[in-house]
């Protein structure tokens, strides 16, 4: 079966040949199926989010293959890179990064403004979001406004207004409290039943132990230690 | 003379333009000598970085090219009455003549500026920057064509004297004149709308043909007719159309046309002509580029608009000349047939 | 459709950072202001000449003796009148008085039917011995009305008392505020004419394409005269004018290369908000080209409002508050200085001229600063 995700052998290094040369990743072979929630454990530093950055077509990988969807992504340049990112992959970072001084409706169609697509279609699907997520009422309040629950549905909202295949969420729960944090869990499930492939990255027990997911790739010092399913 | 503020800006703004282009070159030749797609080193993601910067410092200097071309003419019309004998920008250009040298190099430097950002337009959007190396080789070409530009302009500038008596087009674009302006405003008008009609309608008749056809042949032949049509037309608008507008049979001036009292019909006709033939150079020009893998689907696309743009804008062109000619007031004695009669 | 969806985008976000906006663009317009000032002054002095030239006469011919300028015989009028192509031939007497007591000089003018035309504000022009009428700048600074006495001191330094008949304004402020216009017989009386004297001779021509056929012929036949012909003179104002707002223009790019080390200064010292703000936006989706055209619309967004906003407050400046501070360097010379109204003309080509000198090098300041920003890696997002 074709894998959805599949990197071969993939190396990050910053700064090469420099004084402070470091090498983020090394080797890294994984697969992940279609539809499978997939998680990358390990402690800080040991490369998870270097690995989500090159995956999610952030950032091309020194050395090594990656393939999404059997295309193969290591070479490509940024503007298709781009357009491989916006089509394929959503977005939850660690730190939310919405736009404090912006709306949530706003804040949720920021990545269709620079795609063609027509200004009613954007403000339905955000829309239609928002209501999904129990937050139509609060489409134009200010970001620095909401409660840190209400802030993280905004940025899950904004991963899936493209509608994409895979999402990509990093350290999702690190500035939740645990009832957030299971709240996130149940939404990410839910996603995962519509069809949705998830990969996390995370050094929180909670997440990785949870029945949900399906792979569990452990790392340390930009190595896959061990994988599991 | 030089501190006339249309000459200040102008001298200025070339300048300025000149110095961002030789930063632009300066970037394209590290790109030229250390580009190399396959590597994902970070010195290879400055270099893909560096090439936006010079993309948009080139989009800003064709903007300012193309304002600055309607600049130059509207200075020098602004001019005119500081020549004794001038009536007109032609009058201008003739106080020193190289201002006609520096007028030409404005012209091609529009096109070859237009066509280098199409060129750039098509290499980002393949995957793999296939057309990068040719494209800052015609980069180091383009610069040194700015900088001819600065050099004409002010040495036409500096070389102008107020009190010289200058001539005029009544006498510059008079058939019994000498120079190459008089040798077009001596054109027969009607062999010579002949010509441009019979060359516009092929232009036309290529244009139609590459679009329903792929055979190279005809992008060759569209491209190799839309650069004849250039100069045959503003022959024809010098020699014959100008006739008409200005209802005068020894008014030939080619810039009068832009004046409010001709209803400024010379935006829509320049503009038109301009256009056509720049979207009408395309197909043969960028026709190899079809031939890159990674560019095949993509030329076709942009190809087909280009064409459309050159039936639709080299059409509007010769319509506006033929509406001129067949309904104006004026008529051309001894020519008898299609413009005396139903419409004159 | 994207493009007005990015131009919306960079609107709000101008508006999110307003008080750094707006500093720029108060000083961009300032800027502009000062140098659309300039333009706007030259050009409206240059239009008041042309209006000044409308009626005078197509050729004067003056006598030079040792190169400067001296009494012409008046039998050349009937001479240079033999000349084919020569309608008229006019004597003009005129001369210039300088008022000790307010220290300014006048043009004293015969009344006579030559007379460009002029709007009478009040009374009539003379027309007896004894009367004048006067400019609106010598009655204002005078101080005397129609009917009133104007009192000047004549060649023979004999007090001369003339009734003012009337006081006339022309659309050319230029032209009468220090005239004086007199009868014939009393302004040769008062400047002491010799009877076969006149100042300089008007010379009407058929057709106005040969006046510089004539002005040679009358040169060629009379070696110590001087034919100026009226598109000369315009030629000149029109090239003095030019010189004048063209050294100006260069003074004040001074303040134009301030402004865009400001402009660049503060492109560069982008906050980390904004930074912040442009990595998320490339790791949403955002390509660099997005990024740059957010950065054109900004800038043009800027440079736009700069200009409409120059361009108006110049326009206030020149022809409502008369260009209080740019006039003395323009106008130059006259010691007369009562204030006239400037006559408000703009044209397209200005405005052009205008925008050339000023939005490029705002574009090129904050052009490489941009691209620095767009640049910005979209990982960087990932790491917060």
């Amino acid at each position: 079966m074709e894998f959805l995700i599949r990197t071969e052998n993939v190396g990050k290094i910053y700064n090469a040949r420099r004084p402070d040369e470091f090498r983020a990743l090394e080797d890294i072979s994984l697969r992940v199926e279609k539809g499978e929630v997939a998680v990358l454990k390990g402690p800080s530093g040991s490369g998870k989010t270097t690995l989500l950055s090159l995956i999610g077509c952030m950032a091309r990988p020194t050395s090594g293959n990656i393939f999404v969807a059997g295309k193969n992504v290591s070479k490509l340049s940024e503007r298709f890179l781009t357009r491989t990112r916006q089509r394929t992959f959503g977005f939850i970072f660690q730190q939310f990064n919405l736009l404090r001084d912006v709306s949530v409706l706003e804040n949720i169609l920021l990545p269709l403004y620079p795609q063609q697509v027509r200004i009613s279609e954007m403000l339905e699907r955000g829309r239609n979001l928002l209501a999904r997520l129990d937050m139509e009422n609060k489409q134009q309040m200010k970001i620095s406004k909401l409660s840190g629950g209400e802030q993280q549905r905004v940025a899950i909202a904004r991963a899936l207004i493209n509608d994409p295949e895979i999402i990509i969420a990093d350290e999702p729960t690190a500035h939740l409290d645990r009832k957030l944090s299971v709240d996130l869990l149940d939404i990410l499930a839910e996603i995962n039943r519509m069809g949705k492939t998830i990969i996390i990255a995370t050094h929180d027990p909670l997440v990785f132990d949870h029945p949900l997911m399906t792979r569990t790739i452990a790392m340390r010092d930009g190595r896959i230690e061990e994988e599991s399913e | 003379m030089l501190l006339h503020p249309g000459i200040l800006a102008l001298i200025c703004g070339t300048g300025l333009v000149l110095l961002m282009m030789l930063y632009a070159s300066g970037l394209a030749i590290m790109i030229l000598r250390r580009w190399d797609f396959s590597s994902s080193s970070e010195v290879q993601l400055a270099l893909e970085r560096k090439s936006y910067l010079i993309s948009t410092i080139v989009n800003y200097a064709l903007g300012f090219e193309v304002f600055s071309l309607f600049l130059f003419i509207f200075t020098l019309e602004e001019i005119h009455p500081l020549f004794v004998g001038a009536m007109c920008a032609t009058g201008s250009l003739n106080a020193n003549p190289i201002g006609w040298s520096a007028l030409l190099v404005k012209i091609v430097i529009f096109f070859a500026a237009a066509l280098w950002i199409t060129l750039n337009l098509l290499d980002g959007r393949a995957e793999d920057f296939p057309l990068v190396k040719a494209k800052f080789r015609w980069l180091l070409l383009l610069t040194p064509l700015i900088g001819l530009e600065l050099f004409l302009q002010l040495k036409y500038f500096l070389g102008l004297h107020p009190e010289v008596i200058t001539s005029c087009c009544g006498s510059l674009f008079s058939s019994g004149g000498q120079g190459l302006a008089a040798d077009l405003a001596g054109l027969p008008v009607k062999p010579m709308l002949v010509v441009f009609y019979g060359t516009g309608f092929l232009v036309l008749g290529a244009a139609l043909c590459c679009l329903r056809w792929s055979a190279k042949a005809w992008r060759y032949l569209c491209t190799l007719l839309a650069a004849v049509f250039f100069p045959v037309s503003l022959a024809a608008i010098i020699s014959a159309i100008s006739l008409y507008i200005y209802e005068l049979p020894t008014h030939h001036c080619p810039f009068d046309i832009l004046q409010g009292n001709y209803e400024y019909i010379g935006y829509p006709l320049y503009l038109s002509l301009f256009g056509g033939t720049l979207f009408g150079l395309m197909p043969g020009l960028f026709e190899a580029v079809g031939r890159i893998p990674s560019l095949r689907l993509e030329i076709k696309k942009i190809e087909k608009k280009w064409l459309q743009l050159t039936v639709l804008l080299i059409a509007s062109f010769l319509f506006l000349a033929f509406w001129q000619v067949a309904f104006s007031h004026f008529q051309l004695a001894g020519y008898p047939g299609l413009f005396q009669g139903p419409f004159g | 459709m994207r493009h007005l969806k990015i131009l919306e985008y960079a609107l709000s976000s101008l508006w999110r950072r307003k008080y750094k906006n707006i500093a720029i663009i108060l000083v961009y317009t300032f800027t502009i202001a000062v140098l659309a000032s300039i333009l706007f002054l030259t050009h409206s002095l240059k239009t008041e000449a042309s209006y000044l030239l409308d009626e005078a006469p197509e050729l004067i011919v003056q006598k030079l003796a040792a190169g400067r300028h001296d009494l012409i015989p008046i039998d050349y009028a009937a001479q240079i009148s033999k000349l084919p192509g020569v309608a008229e031939v006019r004597p003009r007497f005129w001369g210039y008085y300088y008022d000790a007591l307010t220290e300014a000089n006048y043009t004293l003018l015969e009344v006579s039917s030559g007379q460009p035309r002029l709007d009478m504000l009040q009374g009539r022009l003379p027309s007896a011995p004894g009367e004048c009428a006067i400019g609106a700048g010598v009655a204002e600074v005078r101080r005397i009305g129609t009917g009133d006495d104007l009192i000047l001191i004549d060649s023979s330094n004999i007090g001369v008392s003339l009734e003012v008949t009337g006081v006339f304004s022309s659309k050319s402020d230029l032209l009468t505020n220090d005239l004086v216009i007199l009868g014939r017989e009393d302004l040769i009386a008062f400047f002491g004419y010799p009877a076969d004297l006149a100042a300089d001779l008007a010379v009407r021509v058929n057709n106005p394409r040969e006046v510089n056929t004539i002005a040679a012929k009358i040169k060629r036949q009379w070696p110590n005269s001087r034919p100026i012909s009226r598109s000369e003179i315009l030629r000149t104002y029109d090239a003095v004018f030019n010189w004048r707002s063209g050294m100006m223009l260069s003074v004040f790019a001074a303040a134009l290369v301030a402004f865009c080390i400001l402009a660049w200064d503060k492109a560069t010292g982008i906050s980390v908000e904004e930074k912040r703000e442009i990595g998320i936006l490339k790791a949403v989706g955002w390509e660099t080209s997005n990024i740059l055209e957010l950065k054109f619309w900004e800038g043009t967004a800027l440079s736009l409002t700069s200009l409409l906003l120059g361009l108006l407050a110049a326009y206030v400046h020149v022809f409502f508050l008369g260009a209080t501070l740019l006039t003395p360097v323009i106008k130059g010379w006259s010691v007369l200085f009562p204030p006239f109204h400037l006559i408000p003309f703009i044209d397209p080509y200005q405005v052009l001229v205008i925008g050339f000198l000023t939005v490029p090098p705002y574009v090129v300041s904050t052009l490489v600063p941009s691209w620095k920003a767009a640049i910005t890696d979209p990982e960087t997002a990932m790491r917060g």
